[in-house]
């Protein structure tokens, strides 16, 4: 049985008490994180209601169609997540490590257009402290765009960190280091990290990129 | 490769996508007005939660796990509703 | 049986499973990391009193008797970010807590030893930034932060003392991932929740304030960087910021974050109660849920601290009337302790000292947080010394009464030896008369109008200025004493047996120091938390 492969840590009396306290830590983990960027979501909620117009005129600054673009990125990196843990489960190796490398690609193709959507931006005058000076005198505007920089920032070093793991994991699949099915709550571990932080950008693409867009 | 591509997982893909485009849509062509923001941020919702559900496997997940889920939300809430409630009342 | 017993019985206690010091260091031994955060957290508790003491020296005189209004500013600041983030959040859950836990659930170690050990690494490499920012110049900010001071015009090191906190912040949440999943995954077959002491159900509920709480504060220390370095602008009126959204993110942190800080101390004074007056506890489930209640409600008042600050009068409405709320779940444990005292065989012991002396001052800083919680009576009062006075009451009152009464109480087990007896009574009651003679005449100043955080005063509160500072060095001499003699009786004190108090709870049933591994074999319980009586020698649940 590859059950047996599973290495039992110390205080854990057997092995469906070790998966089911990774498990719950996990999600525990997840929580925590998702408290942090909800203070961030606080703050660019706050600033939309006290500065409705403003930020209106920032949101139409952004572009809707990079953004949705690197959405359907991320969805399409979960679906390959998703397929690398039943890979995992099912012992499926070489599948488990491409399914990996392809959500790691797809991570890596988001950052690539937000780095050039940045550029984009600078181009424009709206990143903080450099460039031409900020293109939209009505107050919050400035500010919104700042949130923006901020939430997308933090964003991407979470997926960045993802990207690192992934490959790091695909490489240990590969390399038998983390056995599959053996330690596939490995990949299931890592796969939960990164939808959630696929779930930042399902909220974070609305409320920068959508709400309140005039025409 | 086959054996890992189950038709239920590429649904909830279709979902996903499609509910993204249907928020694309009425965010570049409708005029909701005021319900506008509710409409998009419940799409989004929508999408977490299908990702929530299948992806992150809450459809199969102990009692103990989804309360976890649902703590996060509820004190989200908490800090969105006591905190909102500040500035929709100046 | 008897032979696996007799082989587990031959393992060393973990304070002699290696003298090395790399065997304490790289340890993950959650025994061995509760004795690296105690003697850091001792560490910090004195370099906090000193400040204090600077800063109540200062006071004796009208016009400031040491230091200069930015010095006087610096030493508060220090006093609060140290006391505040470096030792009453770790003081009792990330010692007694990671020593405890374990055992008392009967579990071999934490869920995850090794992260138990990085979060005490993290808190100290946190606390190096904070250091720098005290050697390089100090803060004066206040313990708060408060923008758009910090974020704009502080021309003190705000961003090195605020990494250090943001850096400490991943200690706390480590610690509390670890208590959650360990309460949850790792009780000995048989615990069921309700045989769970309380100590447990507090730090359940301590641990959830700490992983969702503490990621609010990580954002918000960030926003404030980000706004000092690059203008962001979201603290800044200029650009359309608000800075009371600060508050609002910073005190969704610090509110519960006092209860990170007080329901640890409830679950000690709850053992202490129970074994020094040899009976179950006065309604168990209440003082379990009410933890719970405790833990949820706390993260819904957190718009008290800002009665005046401009936030709208609905909702400083709501914000009071849920505050008044709060009020009952904490009553609810000070009747059930004294109820539970009712008809109980009291031993004042040192520890029980201590924690007659928590439920006395905790009554105090309780009873007057209603008074700031009532919006007519805030305005009055609002950045005095009543506040001063109320939140020390709470903060040092009775979560400093319980973490000396548990270091007494758990000494014998956590070290092996006794402490000495006399000495801990003699220091406990100056203790309790040191703390009431330096935070009582605060409430009259306040009252009388002295404003908190000011390096001079009229002349006509020195008087109670005097009585303050001099109770505030009986205090400082009170908590001197434990440190000596506590260090004495390591090598001089009484040996002791595996329950020198006749006390309920596993703890007790293993051997004092614990072995390596906690028990010769995972206990099976049968019995009910509070099992009282029980045999000095022996322990509330047998089993093997
Ligand atoms: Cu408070």
């Amino acid at each position: 049985m590859a059950e047996t492969q599973l290495v039992l840590h110390e205080p854990f009396r057997d092995r469906a008490q070790q998966r089911e306290a990774d498990a719950l830590g996990m999600w525990v983990f997840l929580g925590t994180e998702a408290m942090m960027f909800g203070g961030l979501f606080f703050a660019l909620i706050v600033i939309r209601v006290i500065h409705p117009q403003g930020a209106q005129e920032a949101t139409d600054k952004l572009d809707m169609w990079l953004g949705g673009l690197n959405s359907a990125l991320l969805l399409t990196s979960s679906l390959t997540t998703t397929l690398a843990v039943t890979a995992a489960r099912k012992g499926a190796r070489s599948i488990t490590t491409g399914c990996l490398l392809a959500s790691a690609a797809l991570g890596m193709a988001f950052l690539c257009v937000k780095g050039y959507e940045y550029y984009v931006d600078y181009g424009k005058g709206l990143m903080p402290g450099v460039g031409k000076p900020f293109p939209i005198e009505t107050t919050g505007a400035e500010l919104f765009i700042n949130g923006y920089f901020v939430s997308t920032g933090l964003h991407a070093i979470h997926l960045f960190i993802g990207v690192c793991l992934v490959v790091g994991l695909a490489g240990a699949v590969w390399l038998r280091r983390v056995p599959v099915p053996g330690r596939s709550i490995v990949v299931e571990m890592a796969g939960r990290y990164w939808h959630f932080v696929d779930m930042i950008w399902i909220f974070l693409y609305p409320v920068l990129y959508l709400m309140d867009r005039g025409g | 490769m086959a054996k890992v591509i189950r038709t239920g997982d590429l649904i909830v893909f279709a979902v996903l996508i499609g509910l993204l485009a249907l928020n694309m849509a009425q965010a570049r062509w409708l005029d909701l007005g005021v319900v506008s923001r509710v409409v998009t941020i419940a799409l989004a919702a929508g999408q977490a939660l299908v990702l929530l559900w299948y992806f992150l496997e809450l459809r199969s997940a102990t009692l103990l796990i989804r309360l976890v889920a649902a703590a996060g939300f509820f004190w989200l809430a908490v800090l969105f509703g006591l905190g909102l409630n500040d500035w929709l009342t100046r | 049986m008897t032979s696996i017993a007799a082989e587990a019985a031959a393992e060393p206690s973990y304070l002699k499973a290696g003298y090395t010091l790399r065997s304490w260091l790289l340890t993950t031994d959650h025994k061995r990391i509760a004795v690296l955060y105690m003697i850091s957290v001792t560490a910090f508790f004195f370099l906090g009193g000193a400040a204090a003491a600077a800063v109540r020296i200062n006071l004796i005189t009208p016009e400031g008797a040491i230091l200069t209004a930015d010095g006087y500013n610096k030493a508060f600041t220090i006093h609060g970010v140290i006391m505040v983030w470096f030792f009453l959040i770790p003081s009792i859950p990330a010692t007694f807590g990671n020593f405890l836990i374990p055992l008392m659930i009967g579990a071999r170690d934490l869920a995850f030893p090794r992260l138990n050990l990085a979060s005490w690494y993290i808190l100290m490499f946190g606390a190096s930034f904070t250091m720098y920012a005290l050697v390089a110049g100090g803060v004066d900010t206040g313990w708060t932060f408060y923008t758009p001071y910090s974020s704009m015009f502080s021309n003190s090191h705000v961003i090195a003392a605020i990494i250090g906190v943001f850096i400490s912040g991943f200690s706390s949440i480590a610690t509390g991932l670890n208590f959650i999943v360990t309460i949850h995954k790792l009780r000995a077959p048989g615990m069921t929740w309700f045989r769970l002491p309380i100590f447990v159900w507090t730090h359940y509920a301590t641990s959830l304030i700490l992983v969702l709480a503490t990621p609010v504060l990580a954002i918000s220390l960030i926003l404030i960087a980000a706004e000092r370095l690059l203008g962001i602008g979201v603290f800044d009126p200029a650009l359309g910021g608000d800075p009371l959204l600060f508050q609002h993110l910073f005190w969704f942190y610090s509110h519960p974050a006092v209860y990170i800080m007080i329901l640890p101390a409830m679950g000690v004074v709850t053992e202490l109660v129970t074994a020094f007056s040899r009976r179950r506890i006065f309604g168990y489930s209440f003082v379990a849920f009410s933890s719970l209640a405790i833990a949820t409600l706390g993260f819904m008042v957190w718009g008290h601290h800002m009665f005046v600050s401009g936030q709208s009068m609905y909702a400083g409405m709501v914000f009071s009337i849920l505050s008044f709320l709060i009020a009952v779940p904490s009553a609810i444990k000070v009747y059930n302790w004294t109820a539970t005292l009712y008809k109980g065989q009291i031993a004042l012991d040192t520890p029980m000292l201590y924690a007659m002396g928590f439920i006395g001052l905790f009554v105090v800083g309780g009873i007057t947080g209603l008074f700031v919680a009532s919006l007519a009576v805030d305005v009055h009062v609002t950045d005095t010394y009543f506040v001063v006075a109320h939140f020390h009451y709470i903060m040092v009152g009775a979560t400093v009464m319980g973490y000396l009464g548990a270091l007494h109480y758990w000494w014998p087990k956590i070290t092996g030896r006794m402490y000495p007896e006399w000495w801990g009574r003699i220091s406990a009651a100056f203790v309790f008369f040191g703390f009431n003679l330096t935070f009582f005449p605060q409430f009259i100043l306040g009252y009388l109008g002295m404003p908190r955080r000011y390096f001079t005063y009229p002349p006509e509160f020195q008087v109670l200025n005097v009585m303050s500072s001099a109770g505030a060095s009986i205090l400082a001499v009170a908590y001197l004493f434990p440190f000596f003699y506590l260090l004495w009786s390591l090598r001089y004190g009484k040996i002791a047996g595996p329950n020198p108090w006749g006390a309920a709870g596993l703890e007790w049933t293993t051997s004092s120091p614990p072995p390596k591994h906690n028990f010769p074999e995972i206990p099976v319980v049968t019995a009910e938390a509070y099992a009282y009586p029980v045999a000095a020698d022996g322990g509330a649940t047998h089993h093997g």
